[in-house]
Formats: structure tokens, C-alpha cells, sequence
């Protein structure tokens, strides 16, 4: 059996002799090179045949999202696993968006690390717990800003009105809002419609349902 | 009338000394005794040889100059001058003679020969300036002259001065000023008890009404400087009977002029028969003119035979001394008189005699009226010329005053609004440099937060992430491990795993991995979910148009400027929904944070803003060049807009 060839990658030398020296027990695997940034792993793989690259986050130059990107685009066969201590929930949809195969937290141990390289290995995704979590708490919250209407409460109100043809001035006594509150709003509202002026505005609320 | 110049009468005594003094000049001479004090002497002859005898005059006069320039001292100067004055002054050289006689008189002055001044150089200048028209500086010497007389209290010279004003007022036509100076002199002669002098004061002031046509008052003066002279004595050098003679004839000539012939004749007959009984003293130009008058007279009475008698000898007499005027009044009168007697060609050959001579002297008259009118001329053209000088010199310093007081206004001016615009400068200086510094501070600030954030991050959560693999790999080499070590084992872990926890939320907080990593808009998602699944509130957030990054610097002021006013609804609206939305237009970004909560007075919040969340808000906006809205009404809610401008990179 062809042992599986890694490339570890982090700015910290004393992280990357760690982790070599933690995986160095195990037979099937074989850490094939280390790097301190983006652009020795982009050489690396240039040069030589990798499997598997753990990639930090933050490394000076070329971070660890910019090299993924990379990665992906240039040796997509390579499976990447993140090992970071990021666990903000952008950078980790982000990543996921990019499509990197696994994401590990830095507070993981050997045989979590060992794990989602085999994983990896099947073609399939390992998350962490607590990143597992943070991605399936988005993906719901996602779906919940999608229903979210282009227009926010107090803009529907002012477009309501303003499909009545009430002033800027008279929309402000209506709704207990400044003049230049509602021109704000009425500004906002045809930069986020595209709507170049009212006309244009109620044919967009019309076509939206917005406006019945 | 002879015409003589005034003061050139000396009085008796002075007189008789010159004589001396005159007769002994030869004997001078002769030794060649030169030594100073004979030669101060000598000095004081030549001027007065005039009286006596031209002829010894220049000889003496020459000798003495010539001494005398030798001689360096101020007063032998005063005296060589003077003697240079008198050579012009014979020859009718009057813009010489003027010019030796001032310079003469200048250095008397400054030496204060007073002597000097009074009796010869002021006389003599006036005497020049009068003799060549000039009756402006005539009159100044001799003003001048009289008030130096009174200084030094000298009565007979202040009479003398007198006199000479009077006789230039008289020239002049002046007739009252005149009057007035002569009455003044003959009040000094009598004081002086001078009857000589006072009876020539009176032939000036008889002079004079006889120019003003009072004859009888003219007569009456006669009459009292008559019998002065008929009292008097020969003394010396002085003939009363000259005088009388002198008299005799202006009488004559104030009843011919009345028209009392017959009256005239008389007084005409006693001067003809004084000035035939050759008295020593008169001279030659009365004698002439006695006889000449004599015969007007005559003619006057239709007795040409007697005429004709007197004016042959008057015109012998004016022809000896070559007086053109009195050849051409006997010759006039001859004329007359022989027409009288039917002796034609002789009449005829006066006449043509008379009328050459007239036009040849009116024509010199005439010249030298031009002459008196070109100097009186020159005089006010000088004087205009100064005039115009003082005026061309006033109007230059009017100007210069005026250009320099509008250079100073102009200046003063431009200095104000240099110093305005320097203050203006200085102002918008301080103020750009208030900005770039607050820029600058908040620039590193936001950079540090960025630093520590990461540093912390990366090197301690990277050190902790080092530990824990060593820690693991410790357990590995230790299969058989006790319970208690086990136990222990387990809490190092669990201990590192939240430290390292801590840590991230301490770097999130300081500056979010997010912010950097991904931006704004990713960022602000990150901290609505978090805020939204710990505090029981609902946040919304939209933004559009955020395809692109903004600058770093923007992106963690807004992010912060989200931040604090999301705090402050939390911890003061009440509120239960907020909508957060950042909206990119093309030339600004709008930021609106619009809450459901109980509103504040924006007001009072801006007065004790210092310190707090509101007041980092405004500094970051104020540092964005953008505006802040907020729209607040108590129980309301509140919407905060903030539009920052930007530029496209």
C-alpha cells in the first residue's frame, strides 16, 4: 500500500516540526514537505507529487485562503485540509465555498488530525465538531436571509407611500421620521431596486409584489 | 535839476581830512612807503579821490590796489575790493563795480568793520544798484544799512540812510514814503544840531515838492536852507556860497515852473553870478546848469539877447565837460532864444543840434530804461523761478507725500490680509494637521489593534497549538499511563483547549480574523450572527453593491462605527429589532442604523458625548469626511444615517 504523501505548511516552525513528529508514527503516512508560505507550497506542488496539504490560515505573504484558492485551481487533485484556529464562520464558509476538503481546528488532537486525512483520502469532507456547527448554523441563517425582502420594513413603508405620491415631506410627518431620513431611505431604495425613478420603482414593487 | 546821486556829499570835516591826506599823497608815493600802517592809510584815500580829482584817482588807486592785494588781511581785502569797485564804478561798469562793492561789503559784515560797512560799502553799493537801475537791491542795502546804523546807534549815518531811502522813494515816485524818510533825516540833523546836514534835508525835501508840483511849499524850504547857508562861514573845504548857489537855483527853478519869471529871474541871476565868481567847490556840471537855466529864463521873458549870453556860457561850460544833456537843453534854448532875435541859421543850426542830441539820448535813455526794466526783469523772473522752484519743490513733496502715505495705506492693506490669509493658512494647517494626526492616531491604532490581534493569534494560539501536540505526543510514548496521570493529562489538555478559546475571542475582539480576511461585509455578518444568537435581539443586516473591498482603513472604521452604535442600542433603546444596511452608491456609502426602541435626545447626548460610545462614532465620521444624521423622537425609535464619500482606488 502506497503510503500518502504530505505537505505541511505553517509559518511556525515549531508547529510544523510538531506535527511532523506527531504523524511521524504513523506508517501510512509520509510528510513529503513542509512550508512557511503560500508560495513555497505553490512551488512544492509544482515540483512534487502531494496527496494531502495541511494549510495554515495566517501566513505572511500568501495566506492560506488565497493559497487554497490556488491550489484549487491549479492541482485540484490535491485534497486540502485547513488546520487553523479560526473558527469564524465567513472564513469557514468561505474555505468551504472554495472548496477545501477538510477544516481542523488547532486544538485537535493526532487522532482527529489522522482521521480526516484518511477521510479526505475517500473523497469525502472532515469538519471538526465545532466548525461542523458553525456551517450548519449558516446554512440556516442563510436560508433566512434569502426570505429576507430586498427592502427592509421602513423602506416598503416609504415606497408604499410614495406609490401614493406623497412628498419627502409628507411621507416624514407620516412615518415620524426626518425629511432627510426619507430621502435616505428613498435614495437607498432606488440604488438597491436599480430603479431610476419612481415610475421605474413602482414597476419593479409591482413585479416584486410589493405593491398590489 | 542836476542829477546827483544821494550821499555823495561828504560833510565838512571828513572832507578836509581827505584833502590832507590827498595833498600828502604824493610824498607816499614818493618814498615808496609801503609798510602796513601807512599802507591802512592809503587804503582809505583812493575811494575818496573821486571828490577831488579823477586823474590822481586812478593813478593812486592802482598804486594802492596793487599794495593792498598783497596784503592778505581781511580789512587790506575789504579795501582792495572797494578800490576794484570804484575803477568799474568810474568806467559805468555797474554789474562790476555791483559785484566788487557786495563782495566788499560781505566781507566788512562777516569782519564787522563797521566803519567800513556804513560810510563806504553800503553808500557806494547803493549808490551802483541805483546808478544801474536796480532801485530793488539799492533799497535793500540801505534799508539794511539804516537798521545797522541804529544798532550801533550811529545818528549820523541813520540820517544819511534816511536820506538815500527818501531819494530812491523819490526815483520811484513815491512821493509819500519819501516825504516821510526825508522828514525822518531832517529831524536826525537837528538832533545832530548839523545845520549843514538839515539845510540839505530841506534843498531833498524842496526837491521833492518840486517833482510833486508844490511850489510854494518847495520855495519855503528853500527860504530856510537859504538862510542856514547864508549864516554859515567859509569852513575848510566848504563853500556856503556853493550852496547857496545850489539853492539860489532850485529857487529859480520853483518860480519858473509857477510861472513867476520875473521871481525866477532873480534867484537865476544870483546863482549865474556865485557860479562865475569862481568859488572853489562848485563844480563844473552846477555851474553849466546855472548858466543854461539862467537863459531859460531869459527866454522865458523874451529877452533873447540876455538869453543867448548865459547859454553860450552854459554851453561852453557843458560842452568843457561833455554833458549831453545840458548841451542839449542850452542848445534848445539857444534855439529859442536866436529865433527870438529873427537869427535863423543860427536857430536852425541849435535846433538840429538839440534834436540830434535828444534822440541820441532818448535812445539811450531808452536803452537804459530797457536796460533798469531787463534787471528789474531778470530780478522778478529769478524771483519767479525761485517761486516756482519752492512751488515745483512743494508740489514734488505734496507728491511723495501722497504716493508715499498711499504706499503705506496699500501696504498696511496688504499686510492685513497677508497676516489674514497667513492666519487663514495657519488655521486650515492646524486643522488639516488635527485631521491627519487624529488620521494618523487612528490609522495606528486600527493597525495595532490588527497586530496584537494577529500576534496574539498566530504566535501565542500557534505556541498553545505546540504544546498541545507535544502534550499528545507525550501520551503516545507513554501507553501505560496511571490513572492519576491520566486524570492530570486530560486537565493539561483541557486547560491549553481553553486557553486557546480565550485567546481567540481576545484576538476577535481586539480586531476579527474576518475583517481582514474577507472584508467589511463578511465581517458584519460574522458579528450580527454572533450579537444576534447571544443578546435577545433581532439584528438584520443588508448590504449591497459590496462586490468589491473597500480600503482597510474605512472597512475597520465602519466596522467599529457599527459596532459601538449596535452597543449603544443594546445597552439603551430597549430595542427589539434593528436594521443594520450598508449600501454602496455610486459616490458614497450609506450606512443606516434603525432601531424600534424608546429614542433619545440626540441633542444632550451630543453634550456629554465626550468619552462615550457616540463620541468615537462622530471622530471616526468626522475622520471619514462623512455626515451623521441622526433621527430621533422619544418613544419612536431612531434611525442613525452616515454617508461617507469615497473614491474608487
Amino acid at each position: 500500500m502506497t503510503k500518502i504523501k504530505l505537505l505541511i505548511a505553517d509559518d511556525h516552525r515549531i508547529l510544523r516540526d510538531g506535527i511532523v513528529s506527531l504523524l511521524q508514527s504513523e506508517e501510512l503516512f509520509e510528510v513529503i514537505a513542509t512550508a512557511a508560505n503560500g508560495y513555497e507550497v505553490i512551488n512544492l506542488v509544482a515540483k512534487k507529487e502531494i496527496d494531502v496539504c495541511l494549510l495554515d490560515i495566517n501566513m505572511p505573504g500568501l495566506d492560506g485562503i488565497e493559497t487554497a484558492k490556488l491550489l484549487k485551481e491549479k492541482k485540484p487533485g490535491i485534497k486540502i485540509i485547513m488546520l487553523t484556529t479560526y473558527n469564524d464562520r465567513e472564513i469557514i464558509s468561505e474555505l468551504v465555498h472554495i472548496g477545501v476538503a477538510g477544516y481542523l481546528l488547532k486544538n485537535s488532537d493526532k487522532q482527529e488530525l489522522v482521521e480526516a486525512v484518511h477521510k479526505v483520502m475517500k473523497g469525502r469532507h472532515y469538519f471538526s465538531e465545532e466548525v461542523e456547527e458553525i456551517i450548519l448554523q449558516g446554512l440556516t441563517e442563510k436560508r433566512m436571509e434569502e426570505t429576507t425582502p430586498a427592502l427592509t420594513e421602513r423602506e416598503l413603508e416609504v415606497m408604499h407611500l410614495l406609490a401614493k405620491e406623497y412628498t419627502n415631506e409628507k411621507i416624514a410627518a407620516a412615518l415620524h421620521i426626518s425629511y432627510r431620513t426619507v430621502e435616505t431611505h428613498r435614495k437607498n431604495i432606488m440604488q438597491k431596486t436599480k430603479a431610476h425613478n419612481l415610475a421605474g420603482l413602482i414597476k419593479y414593487a409591482y413585479s416584486k409584489g410589493l405593491l398590489k | 535839476m542836476p542829477a546827483q546821486a544821494p550821499g555823495n556829499k561828504p560833510t565838512e570835516n571828513i572832507e578836509g581830512v581827505y584833502r590832507k591826506l590827498i595833498d600828502s599823497m604824493p610824498f607816499f608815493i614818493a618814498t615808496g612807503l609801503t609798510t602796513p600802517v601807512n599802507l591802512k592809510r592809503q587804503c582809505h584815500l583812493p575811494g575818496h579821490l573821486q571828490y577831488i580829482n579823477s586823474r590822481y584817482q586812478v593813478y593812486f588807486s592802482e598804486k594802492a590796489l596793487h599794495l593792498k592785494e598783497e596784503e592778505k588781511d581781511a580789512y587790506a581785502r575789504t579795501y582792495a575790493l572797494f578800490d576794484k569797485f570804484i575803477k568799474s564804478y568810474t568806467k559805468k561798469d555797474y554789474s562790476s563795480s555791483n559785484y566788487y562793492c557786495q563782495q566788499a561789503l560781505d566781507i566788512a559784515v562777516a569782519h564787522d568793520f563797521s566803519f567800513e560797512e556804513l560810510h563806504l560799502c553800503r553808500p557806494s553799493l547803493n549808490n551802483s544798484y541805483f546808478l544801474s537801475g536796480d532801485y530793488t537791491n539799492a533799497m535793500k542795502i540801505s534799508s539794511a544799512g539804516l537798521s545797522k546804523a541804529g544798532q550801533v546807534n550811529d545818528t549820523n549815518r541813520m540820517a544819511h540812510f534816511n536820506n538815500v531811502i527818501g531819494y530812491i522813494h523819490m526815483r520811484q515816485k513815491n512821493f509819500v514814503q519819501a516825504a516821510q524818510y526825508f522828514q525822518l533825516n531832517l529831524q536826525l540833523c537837528r538832533s545832530l544840531n548839523d545845520t549843514l546836514s538839515e539845510a540839505g534835508a530841506l534843498c531833498n525835501l524842496a526837491e521833492l515838492c518840486i517833482a510833486r508840483g508844490q511850489y510854494d511849499t518847495a520855495i519855503s524850504f528853500l527860504q530856510a536852507a537859504e538862510q542856514t547857508y547864508r549864516s554859515m562861514k567859509d569852513v575848510s573845504f566848504f563853500t556856503p556860497k556853493e550852496r547857496e548857489a545850489y539853492v539860489s537855483n532850485n529857487m529859480a527853478e520853483a518860480y519858473k515852473l509857477k510861472g513867476a519869471c520875473r521871481q525866477a529871474l532873480a534867484f537865476a541871476l544870483n546863482a549865474a553870478s556865485l557860479a562865475g565868481s569862481r568859488l572853489t567847490g562848485m563844480n563844473l556840471y552846477d555851474k553849466a546848469s546855472y548858466y543854461i537855466n539862467t537863459g531859460a529864463i531869459y527866454n522865458c521873458l523874451s529877452n533873447p539877447d540876455s538869453a543867448v549870453f548865459f547859454l553860450r556860457q552854459g554851453i561852453r561850460v557843458a560842452k568843457s565837460i561833455i554833458h549831453r544833456e545840458y548841451i542839449r537843453d542850452a542848445a534848445e534854448q539857444l534855439a529859442i532864444a536866436f529865433a527870438g532875435k529873427k537869427i535863423f541859421d543860427s536857430a536852425y543850426f541849435y535846433h538840429f543840434l538839440f534834436a540830434r542830441l535828444k534822440d541820441s539820448i532818448n535812445a539811450e535813455t531808452s536803452q537804459q530804461e530797457i536796460l533798469q526794466r531787463e534787471a528789474s526783469l531778470k530780478i522778478e523772473q529769478q524771483r519767479q523761478l525761485q517761486q516756482s522752484a519752492l512751488e515745483q519743490q512743494k508740489l514734488w513733496r505734496n507728491i511723495v507725500i501722497a504716493i508715499s502715505l498711499f504706499a503705506l495705506i496699500t501696504l498696511g492693506f496688504l499686510y492685513n490680509r497677508y497676516r489674514l490669509r497667513q492666519k487663514n493658512r495657519y488655521q486650515q494647517e492646524m486643522n488639516q494637521q488635527q485631521n491627519e494626526l487624529f488620521n494618523a492616531i487612528a490609522a495606528t491604532q486600527d493597525q495595532e489593534r490588527k497586530r496584537i490581534a494577529e500576534d496574539l493569534h498566530d504566535s501565542l494560539g500557534s505556541i498553545l497549538s505546540a504544546a498541545k501536540l507535544k502534550l499528545s505526543a507525550l501520551k503516545e510514548s507513554q501507553p501505560a499511563m496511571s490513572v492519576d496521570q491520566l486524570a492530570n493529562y486530560h486537565v493539561a489538555m483541557q486547560l491549553l483547549d481553553e486557553a486557546s478559546v480565550e485567546l481567540r475571542n481576545i484576538s476577535h475582539n481586539i480586531m476579527p480574523a474576518t475583517l481582514s480576511k474577507l472584508g467589511l461585509v463578511a465581517a458584519l455578518r460574522n458579528l450580527i450572527n454572533q450579537i444576534t444568537s447571544h443578546a435577545g435581539i433581532q439584528i438584520y443586516f443588508s448590504s449591497h453593491g459590496f462586490e468589491q473591498r473597500l480600503d482597510e482603513h474605512s472597512e475597520m472604521s465602519i466596522y467599529r462605527i457599527v459596532l459601538e452604535l449596535i452597543n449603544n442600542v443594546i445597552k439603551h433603546a430597549e430595542a427589539s429589532k434593528v436594521t443594520v444596511q450598508l449600501i454602496r452608491h455610486p459616490e458614497y456609502i450609506n450606512l443606516s442604523v434603525e432601531d424600534n426602541g424608546r429614542g433619545f435626545d440626540y441633542e444632550n447626548a451630543l453634550k456629554i458625548k465626550k468619552g462615550s460610545g457616540l463620541g468615537n462614532i462622530l471622530s471616526r465620521v468626522e475622520y471619514l469626511k462623512g455626515g451623521i444624521d441622526v433621527d430621533t423622537v422619544p418613544g419612536r425609535g431612531t434611525t442613525v444615517i452616515i454617508d461617507i464619500p469615497y473614491t474608487i482606488a
